[in-house]
């Protein structure tokens, strides 16, 4: 990798190196150095509307010194910010413990090495200029404005690249204690409406590759989707059975994924009302989670592989591969270093990521439809609202094109419904499963202990599916 | 180098001389500049409301907090208000910030935000300002709450409860205020006298205000004598009310209580119970903190011991513990906490750092055990699979480094008992530890299987093996520790 836009590997290394010969040495040093380069332009009514590239980078230090910590972080890299930054981190790791304490007994700080992590790249992405992606969309909303339409959309292009660094105690460097990885996202959405005659359409992908996403084939798919739901017909509301578009999946089980995600395995175990708790065991006090139970059809299954190149993970201490839900059960949930220290007595936790694969079935979306008597087609799902957390039930709206079917065919597209459903009476609904494929998923990545700072990566790989029963409670205006 | 103000090379001494003078006069200047710029390197103009002056003190007393060295290796007994009290700086830039309000801002029709702006005005030196809102507040205020959202006995323990945050504590003030409950006039429920009476004899206690204390344990009789059947059965009374009102006993009664723990043990378990009957009225309850009951043995699997400075592991002790014949002073620790935490409870800036078993816990350990040489002093603990953060711990390890760090590092004259925890694993795929009680703690239970030690419980147990007192070690309760050892081991044999 040798492009402007990111500092390389060797350059990366070199901070490192001055880093370390800027430390006093002794005692526990960790280093994450990233660059990122990003470059965004969206469009709205028809005309670009904004065009950006940024680039960023970060030099986080941590040091423990004593028994005392400090953390410190920069994004300057010439000589003397780097000399601050590590005196900063020192001064604060100092000043932490208290400097009158004896200091002849040490509790055995763990060494942190750096689990691998697969490396999401594609070259093409670093040199697909802004300019190409503009001629390719501007040539949609030509067509858009021809036939009277509004398009609008965004697209993103970025790219990380990091190295972490560990010492031991004594400041040699820690075994496994050095990791690199870098990362390619792309991501683009469009929106294409007919605000007179009720018609819209929507598009959006994101990939780490550029061949998965192209920016004219989606910003045509949303002008015909568009085109298609012009005129929409109110139907009653009532319980359907639904034909999810990947994209209306992925809206669904995310709400799902989460919860699950956040503060995993001890939010489960401290709280009955988590939907991943079970109850409280009385003879124990303790909270039991669903863990080991069957909780949704026996055909799911949603992992997350830090081998699996197309979702991918950066190098970070404590991420491992992870099977939240297998056929049906609920297998595990993200754990932290301190619960599975306290509870488990053993060193290996699994943190929390965003991205996950859901394992794919044998239909075809096309079949799934011929074999509808009566049912909806979803575009995708909007505005979700959690209504009770103990079931995760949530009220939310169809977007961008919904259609009937009847008799094994869409016949006519139809006013947008608000629904009220929960992700696990859904997928214990499942009638059929799709083919799996990469969505739009451009929730942000949380932050990870200031030293992944919109690291980890949001890749989802979802299939469509045929549900029955999904509850629809009222029509709606909105288009 | 020739200095350019027309120096000859014949006038180099005196140019040299000039030359100094003005690096000197540099200097001074320079430094002048970097104290103005220091003084002046937060600009609180741009903070426009009390909330932000608020903000801004809190951060200004975290950062100052993080560089402070809060526990002294030291004999002497150090307050906790001393301990948290503010630097100048923070006052003076703080003050500042304030300097655009008076009393007359103040909201009083805000139930809470009141309370805000007399803490800051006292913590800010502006008495006065304080004193003018809590005389407006109250006199906005009747005693007869019915038909009224906020009596002036709600005004007066709410202020109460605020002003112990202030550092230095205005105990004057909160004298006066918490005064007013007595007055004639005053109409204040039950259950906020004993707070207020509560607050003000733990805080005299803490401050060893002893004439307070005195007012207060006899302000309690007072109101014991005139409690109906009623309320002295009310969860208030039972709950609060009659173990500050054994305090209050205590305190009044004191020198009487020592004469007959000089005498024996049964003399002062014989003279406390009889005041504690009083007190108890029909119930059957025992003297609480577990006075008058027998120390069971205590069994372990790792034994340690401090000699001649160093930390050595034994098989097992000659005797059993508690050592018969011996004052025992007999502490369940757990390490929940290192030298890297010195503030414990709540984050707060505000949270009083004197509780908690830490390092003030470990002091007190050490300044008792070295002055009193006689005193058996065992500390018992058990293993976890880690400590802190570390890597997972074989139970060996665990009680080595225990050792290590209570014994060695923190030179605390004691016996080690570390007992191997017992435990069983939750089936599959939960696998979580669940502990099995050790027979210590449930014999340190007295019978109440609700009970539970918390780390830095501490047993005083009289040389036939009955409990004097117990209660978690800490400065504070250090100086009851140190009265009872200095009464039993004054005792005449």
């Amino acid at each position: 990798m040798s492009t402007s836009k990111l500092l390389t590997e060797s350059e990366l290394s070199e901070i490192r190196d001055k880093l370390v010969s800027y430390s006093s040495g002794v005692g526990i040093t960790r280093l994450a150095i990233s660059s990122s380069w990003s470059s965004e332009l969206s469009w709205a009514r028809n005309s670009p509307s904004m065009s950006s590239d940024r680039r960023e980078v970060s030099v986080v230090v941590f040091r423990n010194i004593k028994n005392g910590l400090g953390l410190a972080h920069i994004n300057q890299i010439d000589d003397a910010s780097l000399k601050n930054v590590m005196r900063l981190a020192e001064e604060v790791a100092l000043n932490s413990g208290d400097p009158k304490e004896p200091d002849d007994h040490r509790f055995p700080i763990p060494v942190v090495g750096w689990d691998g992590g697969a490396s999401t790249w594609d070259d093409k992405i670093m040199v697909r200029s802004i300019e190409e992606s503009a001629n390719l969309i501007h040539s949609t909303t030509v067509k858009a404005w021809d036939k009277g339409l509004m398009s609008s959309g965004y697209l993103e292009t970025k790219a990380h690249n990091i190295l972490n660094f560990a010492t031991d105690e004594f400041g040699r460097e820690a075994p496994d204690g050095i990791s690199y990885g870098e990362m390619t996202q792309i991501q683009c959405s469009a929106t294409v409406r007919d605000a007179s005659r009720g018609g819209s359409g929507w598009a959006g992908k994101s990939s780490y590759r550029l061949a998965d996403v192209s920016e004219s084939a989606i910003a045509e798919k949303a002008l015909d989707r568009a085109v298609q739901s012009i005129n929409p017909v109110k139907v009653e509301p009532g319980r359907y059975t639904v034909v999810l578009e990947p994209q209306a999946t992925a809206d669904l089980i995310d709400h799902l994924i989460l919860d699950v995600t956040i503060m995993g395995r001890r939010y489960a175990e401290s709280s009955a009302h988590h939907v991943m708790g079970l109850a409280v065991d009385p003879s124990l006090s303790r909270i039991r989670s669903k863990m080991g139970s069957r909780i949704v059809d026996s055909r799911v299954t949603i992992s997350h592989s830090i081998k699996d190149s197309n979702l991918g993970v950066l190098p970070m201490a404590g991420v491992r591969d992870i099977t939240l839900i297998e056929n049906g059960v609920l297998k595990e949930l993200y754990t932290d270093r301190g619960l599975v220290l306290n509870e488990l007595n053993y060193n290996k936790p699994n943190l929390e990521r965003n991205s996950y694969r859901m394992e794919e079935g044998s239909s075809t979306t096309e079949e799934m439809i011929l074999s509808t008597k009566r049912g909806l087609f979803v575009t995708r799902l909007s505005g979700m609202t959690l209504v009770d957390t103990r079931s995760l039930l949530m009220s939310g709206v169809t977007r961008d094109g919904l259609w009937l079917i009847e008799e094994g065919k869409i016949v006519k597209a139809v006013r947008n419904f608000r629904f009220l459903e929960s992700p696990l009476y859904a997928l214990s609904n499942i009638e059929e499963i799709g083919q799996a494929e990469r969505v739009f998923h451009p929730r942000q990545p949380s932050t990870f202990m200031g030293f992944t700072p919109q690291m980890l990566l949001s890749q989802v790989i979802v299939p469509s599916l045929k549900v029955r029963d999904f509850s629809f409670t009222s029509t709606i205006d909105a288009i | 180098m020739r200095y350019k103000s027309g120096c000859r090379s014949v006038t180099v001494n005196l140019c040299s001389i000039r030359f100094l003078v003005s690096i000197i006069i540099a200097i001074i200047l320079v430094n002048g500049l970097q104290a103005q710029v220091k003084s002046k390197t937060i600009d609180v103009s741009k903070y426009k409301t009390y909330e932000e002056c608020i903000s801004l003190q809190n951060r200004l007393i975290a950062r100052e907090r993080r560089k402070l060295p809060y526990w002294k290796d030291s004999l002497e007994y150090i307050r906790s208000d001393k301990l948290n009290e503010y630097s100048k700086a923070v006052t003076d830039t703080v003050a500042i910030c304030m300097s655009k309000f008076t009393s007359q801002n103040v909201n009083l029709n805000n139930h809470t935000e009141y309370l805000d702006w007399i803490t800051i005005f006292y913590d800010i030196g502006r008495d006065s300002d304080a004193e003018s809102v809590i005389n407006r507040k109250l006199s906005n205020a009747v005693w007869d709450t019915i038909g009224v959202v906020e009596g002036r006995h709600n005004i007066v323990a709410a202020v109460v409860r605020s002003l112990v945050r202030v550092r230095p504590i205005p105990w004057d003030a909160i004298v006066r205020i918490a005064r007013m409950v007595d007055s004639p006039d005053a109409i204040c429920p039950l259950h906020e006298r004993i707070s207020i009476y509560a607050t003000m004899m733990s805080l005299s206690r803490e401050l060893n205000d002893t004439l307070t204390h005195k007012y207060v344990a006899e302000k309690m009789v007072e109101l014991e004598k005139g409690l109906s059947v009623e309320e002295k059965s009310s969860y208030t009374w039972q709950s609060q009310g009659r173990y500050t009102l054994l305090e209050a006993m205590d305190f009044l009664n004191h020198h009487e209580m020592l004469d007959s723990l000089r005498k024996s043990p049964q003399a002062y378990l014989s003279y406390r119970n009889s005041y504690w009957a009083m007190i108890r009225g029909q119930s059957s309850d025992k003297l609480p903190n577990h006075v008058g009951e027998t120390a069971k043995p205590i069994i372990a699997d790792f034994w340690f011991t401090r000699q001649e400075d160093r930390v050595s592991q034994i098989n097992s002790l000659a005797e059993s513990i508690p050592e018969a014949g011996k004052v025992n002073l007999i502490v369940f620790l757990e390490i929940i906490c290192s030298r890297n935490t010195p503030v414990f409870g709540s984050s707060s800036h505000r949270s009083l750092p004197i509780s908690g078993p830490c390092l003030p816990a470990y002091y007190s350990l050490r300044r008792l055990g070295e002055r009193y040489p006689n005193l058996k002093l065992t500390i018992v603990s058990h293993t976890d699979g880690y400590i802190g953060l570390t890597e997972p711990l074989t139970p060996e390890q665990e009680a080595k480094h225990k050792s290590q760090w209570w014994l060695g590092t923190h030179r605390i004259p004691a016996v080690l008992a570390v007992a191997e925890q017992k435990y069983f694993r939750l089936p599959k795929p939960d696998e979580r530890r669940i502990d099995e009680p050790h027979d210590n703690s449930l014999n340190y239970r007295f019978g109440n299987p609700d009970a539970r030690i918390p780390s830095g419980k501490a047993f005083l147990v009289d040389v036939d093996g009955s409990i004097l007192y117990s209660a978690e070690i800490n400065p504070i309760t250090e100086r009851k520790f140190n009265e009872l050892l200095k009464a039993v081991t004054n005792r005449k044999q």
